[in-house]
């Protein structure tokens, strides 16, 4: 155990250094470079875009990579399925739903974060309470089942959001369609540590129970012989998930396959044990997606890639491959 | 006291009686094979005394304690449960799968020493040793089978509950895993095996209970509950019995 103990140990150490690394480099380089000199003198206008707006958004990215990659990984082990993210749950999807009817209702221009994360949070919790309810039901509910459900919710949820921008003027249609793209965008300071607030509390809660998520994957048979209460966990892994995945849905859109990409491979690199895996996807999450968000702004320079397209370009590919090995 | 009693368990699926009030008592640590036609029950009942089905009529005691006022926890400390679902393409090895066991022992984020004893002790017992370090999923459907076993031995709690652990044995493993469950049995446990391996329950168990039909047709030692006469009307088959010059119980059907 001393082992398993060092290695959750250089996971943790390794992978924060690797996603320091990246917050502290991916701002410094762009489309627009910027002035290393009148950065170090802190002088404007560079200091500004570096303060203000690129540092801002690498700690937006990275907090929604983590978030994304811990509910995913934590929704594979629920689940016990590879598949199992909350996209493919349709967690996602129901929370652009929440968040575009905000986005639609509202009259002003701009639609307030609290209340898009309000919505996406009611929607994300909307699905939730399905999957505990086809859990309730169904004595032997399979996972093939709620994936199934999450292709239908995914559907029905696209086609409402469909609706509502049909039926929406033309500056609410350009609002929804920007955000469903999914992008990280600069964000004030004062809506990360909100951001922050919610998130690691949680990331806390789900880590410490690690030891009980590798007994999950075991199925619940085995786990209730374990002693675990699998019901009333399970319930609580879905809605710690759909919180983490319905906050950052809120502020970013829809953001597709890291929740699914980051945990595979850190599965292979550092083996399944949650102990050793959940502080991996934690940071390998976060700095994956500050690394994807910096490509998006950069390659395509003064154009800006919506950092959801870069992850679903990449992943998809990513997807069918782990559907054919399967 | 008693280590195990029953006392007019009845269980249903829906509308289906499953269990009709049945009622039994193990005061020792003993061997007990539970025994009976496919669909008798046997699973249920082990179900429900593992306090996996919560929903049943009558009563549940280990130790005297009823099992409607434990915890899964306290629960998983008196009796140990080896389900008989298969568990398959779990990417952990036969060292974790063991350490399982430990589960209800501690909150702690990591195995305590008491734990990794309990692991070393349990892969002694079952003589997994060599196979420790191997990939669960990469083991025979037998060798799969003992490391669940194991896990339930780890877990170090006075009844073992196992639901067709030797289903995928061959003889060599099945006589092993008998003289496994009678070493645990000399250790102090109560063991509940479900199996369909008639003559090795005809001669190694302590007391066999017969299941038929969600009703206990009998609960007595071997040579009193295996008789052909006794077992022919629940198995539906010709049996035969008979003893060799050393004593030995030799029980075939078909």
């Amino acid at each position: 155990m001393a082992e398993l103990r060092a290695r959750a140990f250089w996971a943790l150490i390794i992978f924060a250094a690797i996603a320091l690394a990246a917050v502290a480099v991916c701002p410094l380089v762009g489309g627009s470079g910027l002035d290393y000199q009148k950065l170090v003198r802190r002088e404007r206008p560079d200091w500004n875009i570096f303060l203000q707006l690129r540092l801002p958004r690498a700690l937006l990215a990275l907090l929604t990579g983590s978030s994304l990659a811990v509910s995913g990984t934590l929704f594979q082990a629920l689940l016990r399925d590879a598949l199992a993210t909350p996209s493919n749950l349709g967690v996602s999807a129901a929370a652009s739903l929440g968040a575009v009817i905000a986005i639609t209702t509202t009259i002003d221009r701009e639609a307030a974060f609290p209340l898009v994360w309000l919505y996406a949070l009611i929607g994300a919790g909307a699905v939730i309470f399905l999957v505990v309810l086809l859990a309730q039901t169904n004595k032997r509910f399979s996972s093939f089942t709620l994936l199934l459900t999450g292709i239908a919710i995914n559907g029905v949820c696209l086609a409402a959001v469909l609706l509502l921008n049909s039926l929406a003027g033309i500056t609410k249609s350009f609002q929804i369609t920007h955000w469903l793209m999914g992008g990280i965008d600069p964000v004030e300071y004062s809506t990360l540590s909100l951001l922050t607030l919610v998130a690691v509390p949680i990331f806390v809660w789900i880590m410490l129970r690690a030891r009980t998520w590798n007994v999950l994957s075991y199925g619940d048979a085995w786990a209730e012989g374990r002693g675990v209460d699998t019901r009333s966990l399970s319930v609580r892994g879905f809605i710690a998930g759909a919180v983490l995945t319905g906050t950052m849905t809120a502020v970013t859109g829809p953001i597709a396959f890291v929740g699914l990409i980051v945990p595979h491979l850190l599965r292979g690199l550092v083996g399944a044990d949650h102990r050793v895996l959940l502080p991996a996807a934690l940071f390998g999450g976060g700095a994956f997606l500050v690394v994807c968000d910096t490509i998006s702004r950069s390659v395509l320079a003064p154009i800006e890639i919506p950092v959801g397209v870069t992850t679903a370009l990449l992943g998809g590919p990513f997807f069918v491959w782990l559907l054919w090995k399967r | 006291m008693s280590i195990l009693r029953i006392e007019g368990l009845s269980y249903k699926y829906g509308s289906t009686p499953v269990l009709h009030a049945i009622s039994a008592t193990v005061e020792r640590p003993e061997l007990v094979a539970l025994i009976g036609p496919n669909g008798a029950g046997k699973s249920t009942l082990i179900n429900v005394i593992a306090g996996r089905l919560r929903d049943y009529q009558g009563k549940c005691l280990l130790h005297d304690v009823d099992i409607r006022t434990m915890s899964r926890q306290q629960l998983c400390l008196q009796a140990a449960h080896v389900p008989q679902q298969r568990i398959d393409d779990i990417p952990f090895s036969v060292e974790e799968v063991v350490l399982t066991g430990r589960t209800p022992h501690g909150r702690g984020l990591y195995e305590s020493d008491e734990d990794l004893a309990a692991l070393e002790n349990a892969l002694d017992l079952t003589r997994l040793a060599p196979f420790r370090k191997r990939h669960f999923s990469s083991l025979s459907g037998g060798e799969q089978q003992r490391v669940l076993v194991a896990a339930a031995v780890a877990q170090a709690a006075p009844i073992l509950l196992l639901d067709e652990p030797g289903a995928h044995l061959d003889p060599e493993n099945q006589t092993e895993l008998w003289d496994l469950l009678a070493r645990l049995r000399d250790q102090g446990r109560l063991i509940l095996i479900v199996t369909h391996h008639l003559h090795l329950a005809a001669r190694r168990s302590d007391r066999v209970w017969v299941l038929n039909e969600g009703r206990l047709v009998a609960d007595a030692p071997p040579n009193e509950a295996m008789r052909p006469d006794q077992l022919e009307p629940v198995f539906h088959v010709p049996f035969q019995r008979h003893t060799n010059e050393h004593g030995k119980v030799f029980l075939n059907y078909g």
